[in-house]
Formats: structure tokens, sequence, C-alpha cells
């Protein structure tokens, strides 16, 4: 049995490498496309000059930068707290990609409660939001976590519903059995519900991922970096820029295999079969980082109130609603 | 061996928890004692996982430390948490203990008694699955989820009519 | 009325906007944005490319030291007194036996402190004398703040960045004044200067022609005190090209003209890129005497040069200047920029207002064009019979010499120092339409 044991450990030491790898790489990536495409949707370029070709090396540098950063912690913090927020925001993010398939047999763990699994672990990340902002000492950060958490309880309802609604439809709650059940990706079949719990299900992403428009919690213009004002170096980049970009990452691959048909081809049709499910999968995820970087500078930020208000009258009931429609199409269709 | 490993586990486990537990009653500082207890039911967590009973494990993180501990800490810190570093705690530890303690002994007796001498084996391999539970909550258990659910609702309705009511008072001078 | 309608239709379009469904406006944004992803991008990547500023940007102030008198109207003006001048005044011997000496301001020191400077570019439009330009050149910036005070040599060297001015408007009047009356003008000019230039002064003294350039540009002989021509041209005009009709050039011509002695005189002066150039050329006749103090050299310009080698130039420039005044003479559309100044004559306002009124609308100018000439050529015909009036009669041309001549050169040394500033009395003033430079 040792040598099993062994191997056991190896696989998982592999497995958490891998994400430990990825997540980063994600991040700097995510950042990178960030910052170029919503400078082309606004008629600039972007970075240019880091790493010489049209400023790949941007999020590289930016990081770098980060690191030589001083750590200020402020006298009037409460210093644990302040210290361990960041690991509390960060690692949730990263156990996220743990039940990722971005191929049939690319999982690190092909959970038997997946979609739990996600909206567990990504509910985590508010109490290190809460954590950050009130061990701050700072009453901006202490607005910021509050609008923060307020805003991540009502826009976890509609992800979970629209969730359901997938799981529902695909009598599972395993990443891959939800895959495997998608011959159309979800979002177009079946018609309309698909659609609709797709939509809500990106709306919530966006605010759970306190973007532009749902930004309030980190609105610069009120409340500097809401929970994250006084983080520097690292700590900011861990707490702040990764947890965002981990979580567009992360959520992007949620999409994709929730509504988008995960690593399958678009349409059931054999000769697109031959593409190998990862760059189905890469291509799924593109859009979706897509959408939600084109959903940026697109949008004005929302008020507090509007934010609440949308959340909790309109896209609860709607996925309410859609829990019951895909109810009667499992029954009846 | 693996047997060996899940004890092991376990006592980490339990060990961590119990300190976790010990500090949310004997922290002077509420808002430490309220993430103390997100150890303690993170340790929960874990601890059903290593039953194999990951469902289970789940939904304590997200119904537990996701929703209630986040909405515990919101109104505290929308409350009367101090910022940073103050203390704020009450005198009434004596109290709690007493309470406490009656009610860790109320749950063991039950518990001891609900088994009563049943040899339960923990160490198992395969856990429950997420649709196996599904089913017997709605047929053997049905009966007590719809009752918790009505419970839930009506908790539900009585929290809005407790918000609500200043409105009224107001609609009350109004006339 | 008009307003209210905008308004209501504002209003309709954003109750329709409203009306057209729930969350199509969410995807007109969308589209929107969308369609600008691949528009063309508008960045100019600065440090690589380099974007064409329009000619009258604000970047740097040029100091175009020979044209400045010192006469402080910048420094005095500067609302954040950034402007720095030192000067002293040094006496020059009198012009002619029996004169009276005369004095004149030199400049010591211009410096502009451009950490204080707030580019409102008052001193540009005060200036007289056309001794300040603004340059496109903003890439000034330096670590130590002390050094944005850059000094008159520093000011002079952004001269070489300063744009030309704009060419005229097709159908615009030469910057001088009455067409017929300049276009007469020069053709006596361009008649009698040739004779002059080449033959009397330049050649008869030879020997003190190598200094003569730099020197205040002077009409031969002495009874042609007229031309009140700063220096200028000594240091960058000397050269064949620049000797040109060019730019430049025009500001010293107007003040020549505006001089009641140089315009009297019915000598070749009046057309300014000749007259210019006769000067220069001719110049070394009386800066002679003075002028061989004046050794050093200046810096752009071979002092070297033998006096015929200065000579050609102005001849050759000479010619183009009195083309192009026939040409307007012809009637056509003045092309040539070197202003053929009226010297001294006037034509009656109104009556160059109709006759420029007519030209336009002959040209098929549109009426308010039409207008605005007429009216530009009114108030400059007012200007011209202003100019003459003051001075006394163009008669004796000596007569205005105490302002007037001073253009002679002054030993002073230093090319830079002695932009002499011929007091400009009435002169200088006139300088209304654009001012030119080099």
């Amino acid at each position: 049995m040792p040598e099993i044991a062994l191997t056991a450990w190896q696989i998982l030491l592999v497995k958490v490498l891998v994400i430990l790898t990825i997540v980063p790489v994600g991040a700097l990536a995510g950042g990178y496309a960030e910052h170029k495409v919503m400078a082309h949707l606004q008629h600039r370029l972007g970075p240019m000059y880091p790493g010489g070709f049209h400023g790949w090396a941007t999020t590289l540098a930016d990081g770098l930068k980060f690191l030589y950063k001083e750590d200020i912690v402020p006298d009037a913090a409460d210093r644990k707290v302040f210290s361990l927020a960041p690991a509390a925001i960060f690692v949730p993010v990263l156990m996220i990609y743990l039940v990722i398939p971005i191929d049939r047999n690319l999982i690190v763990e092909d959970l038997d409660v997946g979609i739990f699994y996600l909206l567990a672990v990504g509910s985590i990340s508010t109490i290190g939001v809460l954590m950050a902002g009130w061990s701050s000492a700072n009453k901006y950060a202490l607005i910021g976590a509050l609008r923060s958490a307020a805003q991540l309880i009502a826009y976890e309802l509609p992800i979970v519903l629209s969730a359901a609604v997938v799981a529902m439809y695909a009598g599972s709650l395993s990443v891959i059995d939800i895959v495997e059940k998608q011959n159309f990706p979800f979002a177009i079949w079946p018609p309309g519900i698909g659609l609709i719990a797709f939509l809500v299900f990106t709306t919530g992403a966006v605010a759970e991922m306190t973007r532009v428009p749902f930004d309030m919690p980190v609105a610069e213009s009120e409340i500097i970096t809401g929970p994250f004002t006084e983080y520097t170096g690292m700590r900011y980049i861990f707490s702040h820029m990764f947890a965002e970009m981990g979580h567009m990452v992360a959520f992007a691959g949620i999409g994709v295999t929730l509504f988008l048909g995960g690593y399958k081809p678009i349409i059931p049709w054999s000769p697109l079969e031959v593409v190998p499910g990862v760059i189905w999968f890469g291509l799924k995820f593109a859009l979706m980082i897509f959408l939600f970087l084109w959903i940026r500078p697109t949008f004005p930020r929302v008020r507090e109130d509007q934010l609440q208000k949308f959340a909790w009258k309109f896209l609860i009931p709607v996925s309410l609603v859609l829990v019951l429609a895909m109810g009667a199409w499992v029954l009846y269709v | 061996m693996a047997e060996i490993w899940q004890e092991v586990v376990f006592w980490v486990f339990a060990v961590a928890m119990s300190l976790a537990a010990l500090r949310v009653v004997t922290s002077s500082n509420v808002v430490h004692a309220a993430l103390y207890l997100v150890g303690t039911l993170m340790g929960a967590a874990a601890l059903y996982v290593l039953l194999f009973a990951e469902f289970v494990a789940w939904v304590q993180v997200l119904v537990y430390v996701g929703a209630i501990v986040v909405l515990m800490l919101f109104g505290l810190m929308l409350t009367r948490a101090p910022i940073g570093k103050a203390h704020f705690d009450n005198n009434q530890r004596l109290l709690a203990a007493v309470v406490a303690g009656a009610l860790f002994g109320v749950t063991s007796y039950i518990m001891v008694r609900a088994f009563d001498g049943t040899d339960v084996n923990f160490a198992r391999t395969v856990g429950t699955k997420a649709g196996g539970l599904g089913e017997v909550i709605f047929s053997a258990y049905i009966l007590p989820f719809e009752v918790v659910s009505m419970l839930l609702l009506a908790a539900l309705v009585g929290a809005i009519v407790v918000a609500r009511k200043d409105e009224e008072v107001e609609g009350h001078n109004a006339d | 009325m008009a307003v209210d309608e905008r308004k209501l239709s504002d209003a309709r379009k954003l109750s329709d906007a409203r009306k057209s469904g729930f969350g199509l406006g969410l995807l007109k944004g969308m589209a929107v944005t969308l369609k600008h992803l691949f528009k063309h991008n508008t960045v100019i990547q600065y440090p690589d490319e380099k974007q064409d500023l329009p000619p009258r940007t604000r970047g740097v102030i040029a100091l175009k030291e020979e044209n400045c008198t010192v006469c402080m109207l910048c420094a005095r003006e500067c609302p954040d007194w950034c402007i720095y001048i030192d000067s002293h005044k040094e006496t020059l011997p009198p012009k002619r036996a029996g004169g009276r000496p005369r004095k004149r301001n030199v400049l010591d020191r211009f410096a502009i402190d451009y950490s204080l400077c707030m580019y409102c570019g008052i001193c540009v439009e005060v200036c007289p004398y056309d001794a300040l330009f603004w340059s496109r050149e903003f890439e000034y910036s330096e670590y130590d703040i002390r050094q944005l005070t850059h000094e008159k040599e520093r000011l002079a060297d952004w001269m070489t960045t300063v744009l030309p001015p704009p060419e005229l408007e097709q159908g615009a009047d030469l910057p001088g004044q009455p067409a017929a009356a300049a276009a007469s003008a020069t053709v006596e000019a361009t008649g009698a200067r040739p004779a002059n230039l080449t033959s009397s002064a330049v050649e008869a003294r030879p020997e003190q022609a190598a200094t003569a350039p730099r020197e205040g540009s002077f009409t031969t002989e002495p009874a042609r005190p007229a031309s009140s021509l700063p220096p200028q041209e000594q240091k960058r005009e000397t050269s064949p090209e620049d000797a040109q009709p060019a730019p430049g050039l025009d500001t010293e011509v107007k003040a020549a003209q505006g001089l009641p002695g140089a315009t009297t005189q019915p000598e070749p002066e009046v057309t300014l890129g000749a007259g210019r150039a006769a000067e220069s050329v001719t110049q070394p006749a009386d800066t002679a005497q003075v002028g061989s103090d004046a050794t050093s050299a200046p810096e752009g310009q071979p002092p070297q040069k033998t006096p015929s080698v200065a000579a050609e130039p102005a001849v050759t420039a000479a010619e183009p200047v009195s083309q192009a005044g026939l040409r307007n003479l012809g009637g056509q559309a003045p092309v040539a920029r070197p202003s053929t100044e009226p010297a001294g004559v006037a034509e009656d306002p109104e009556a160059a207002y109709r006759r420029v009124l007519q030209e336009q609308a002959s040209r098929g100018s549109s009426p308010q064009v039409a207008e605005a000439r007429a009216k530009v050529a009114r108030v400059k015909a007012e200007r011209g019979m202003a100019r003459t009036a003051t001075p006394a009669p163009a008669t004796a041309p000596v007569q205005s010499a105490p302002q007037a001549t001073p253009t002679e050169p002054e030993p002073s040394g230093a090319p830079e120092a002695q932009g002499p500033a011929p007091e400009p009395g009435p002169v200088a003033p006139t300088a209304d339409e654009d001012r030119t430079d080099g």
C-alpha cells in the first residue's frame, strides 16, 4: 500500500503545483488581456513597452513592482487579521480551480458535488473581504467591506439558483456530468431557459467579482479602494488584483463549464469532435473572458441601492422562475 | 494505513477546532470571536470531509461560513464592532458558561443515547453521493424537510414583519 | 423656438429609447463599444512617433535677438514676471560729422523662466519688433528647475525651430497694402535698384564689405538713411537663400517703409525684399567706417565673404521681388509674400475699401470675405496715411536721422549684443499684419 499512497501524494502534489502555477499565470494573462481589450474598446493601444512586443510583460512588471513595495500595516490596524485577510480572500479563489474541467480528463478532482463545491468555496472569500475591511481601521475600508459583503450575499443567490437550474437539467452536481449532458451548450438548449440562466449567471458573476458596473465596494471615486485601501505591496496584489483576476478566470471557467458546453464542440457534429477539447474550452473561455472585459468599459457604475434592488427584486425572482421552468422542462419535455 | 492517516488528521482538526472554540468564548473582541468561529466551523466541515460526507461538508461551508458568519460579522460591523484593536466585551461569561455547559451536556447525552452501544464504523472509503442524499431527503425524510421549510418560511416572514415595524409606526403617526 | 424643439426631440428620443424594450439599451451600449473595438485607434506613440502639432502650438518662446530693442514691454506685460532683461546703453558716434552722438540699448541678458511661464503668449503678442516667436518645440523639461530658465543664447537657438509664417490665403491682400500703389512702387524700385546696388556701393569699397554684412543693414549712401532695418539681416539673411523674399524680411521692410526718409527716396528701398537685399549688400559702404571696429564675425554667416559674393545674393534676391511686384501689378492674386508697401503713397481709405471690394467681387470671393478684406485694406490705408503724416515730409533724407538713421552698425562688438534698436519712433508699430521671421 505504501507505494500507492505515495503515488497518490505525488499526484496530489502535482495537481496542487499545477493549480498554483495556473492561477498566477492566469491572473497575469487576464490582467494583460484586460489592459489590451479595454484599451482597444476605447480606441487606445494600452501598454506597448514592457517586454517589447505589445507590452506583453506589463502585468509581470507590475507584479514585480508590487514585490518591491513596502509592506505597510497601519498603526491602528488589527495586525493579525489584517495580515490574514489576503490569504482568506485568495485561497478560496485557488480552490475554485480544483473542479474546472479543461478537458474530459484534465480536471484536478471531479467531485461528486462539483457545483456545490464551487459555490461554497466561492462564498468564503466574503469573510476575507470583511476581515480586510474591518481590520484596516479605516472608515473607507469598513464601508467598502460592508458594501462588498452585502453585494456578495445578494448576488450569490442568483448564481446559486442559475447553477441549480443547470444541475436540474443535467441531473447531477458533478461538473463532468454536466458537461457531458450538454450536447448543445446549455445557453442554447433548452431554448430561453438556458440563455436567461446564462445571463443571470454572468450578471451575478460580474457582481461577485465586484467589477464595473457592480464595483461599488471598491468605487475609487468614493471610498478609494474599499476594503483594500490600506493594503500595499504583495498583500494588495493578492487581496485585490489576483483575487479579482483569479475570480474572473475562475468564473469564466465555471461559465464555460455550466453554460457553454465546456470542452465539447459547440454543436454535436462529428467532424468537430476532432478538435481537442482543450481548444474548445480555450475558445469558449476566451469568449467568456472577453464578455467580462467588454462589459467593463461599456457600463457606468450603478448606485448601491440600485445594485441591491436589482439583485433582490429582479435577479432572484427571475432565477426562481427559471428553477420552476426548468422543473417543468425536466418533468414534461 | 489509510485509517491511521484519517485518525491523525482527525486529531489535528479536532484539537484545532477545540482551541478555536475556546477562543470564541474567551476572546475579548467580538470580531475576533466571530473569526474563531469561522475556524471552528471550517474544522467541522473538514471532519465531514474526513467522513466522506462531502455534500454536508460543503453545505456547512456555504451556509455557516459563507452566510451565517458573514451575516454575523456584517451585523457586528454595522452596529457596535470597534474598528481595529479596541476591545469589546460584556460581563456575562459565567451565565454563558452555564448555558453552554448545559447545552453540551444535553446534546452529548442525547447522542450517546441515540446510538446506545451500536458500534459505528466511521472509517469508510466511499461516501454518500449527493443523489442518494437527495432521494433520502425527499422520500424517507420528506416530512421533517417540509417542517423545516415551513419553519424557515415563518422565520423569514417574521423577520420581515419585525423589520417593517418602524414603518407601520410611522404610518400611525402620519394618521 | 429652436431650442425648445431640440429639447422636445431629445425627450422624445429618450422616451423612445426607454420604450424600446427591456435590456435593449444594454445591448445597444455593448454594440457601441464593440464597434469601437474595430475602429482604428487614435493613439500616437509619443516618444516614438511625434504628432505634427498645429503651427500655432505654444511650445516654447524663441527670441530673435537682433530684433530686440530692450523696450521691456514683454517683461512688463508678463503676468508671471518670468522674463528677465538686462541691458546697458552705449553711446555711438554720430553718424556723420557734426551730428549728435547716438545712444543705443544693448541687450545683455534676456531670459525666460519656464518654470514660471504660463504660456499666455502675451509677450509674443506685445513685442513691437517681432523679437519673440512661438515655437512648437515642447521637450525641454529638466531635472533641475534652474535649468528651466533659458538664457538668450538658448532662446535664440529656438529660433531655428520657429515655423515660417503661413501662406497668405488665395486672394489675400499683401501684408503691405493697396496693391496698385505697391506695385507701382516696386516697379520703380526694381528699375532703380540694381543700379545702385551692384555698382556703387559694393564695388566701391570692397575692403569694408567683409565686415559689412553683420552690421545693421544700410543704404548705400549716407543720403539714404531711410531704412531703419535692424541688423537682423546681418545674421541670418546674408546668405543667398535667406536673402530671398523670405518671410523674415518683411518686418524690416515695413520698418523701412515706415520711415519717411525711406519712402521718399526715389530709389529702390521701396520693395521690401529688394530693399533689404540691397541694404545688406550695399551696406558695406557706410558701415565700413564703423564696421571696421566691429570685427567679430557673425555666427551664421561667413564674414569672409567678399563683397562681390555678398553683392550677388542681393541681386538675385531682388529679382524675385520685383517680379512679384509686377505680377501684382497685373492684378492677379498676389502670391508673392514680399509686402510691397506703398511707401508713403497713401491711398484714400475709402477708395481702398471700394477697390478691394470690387476686386474681391470680380474674383468671386464670398461677400463676407470680400467685405472683410476690404475693411482690412481700408485700415491699412488709414495707417499708411498716419505713417506718412507724422514724420516730416520726406524731402530731406537726413531729417529723420535721429531716429531712423540709427541703423548703422555700431562697433559694439559681439553681433548679438548689438541688436541695435533703431528708435523706431512711429515706425515699428505699423507692423500690423503678420509678422514674419526667418
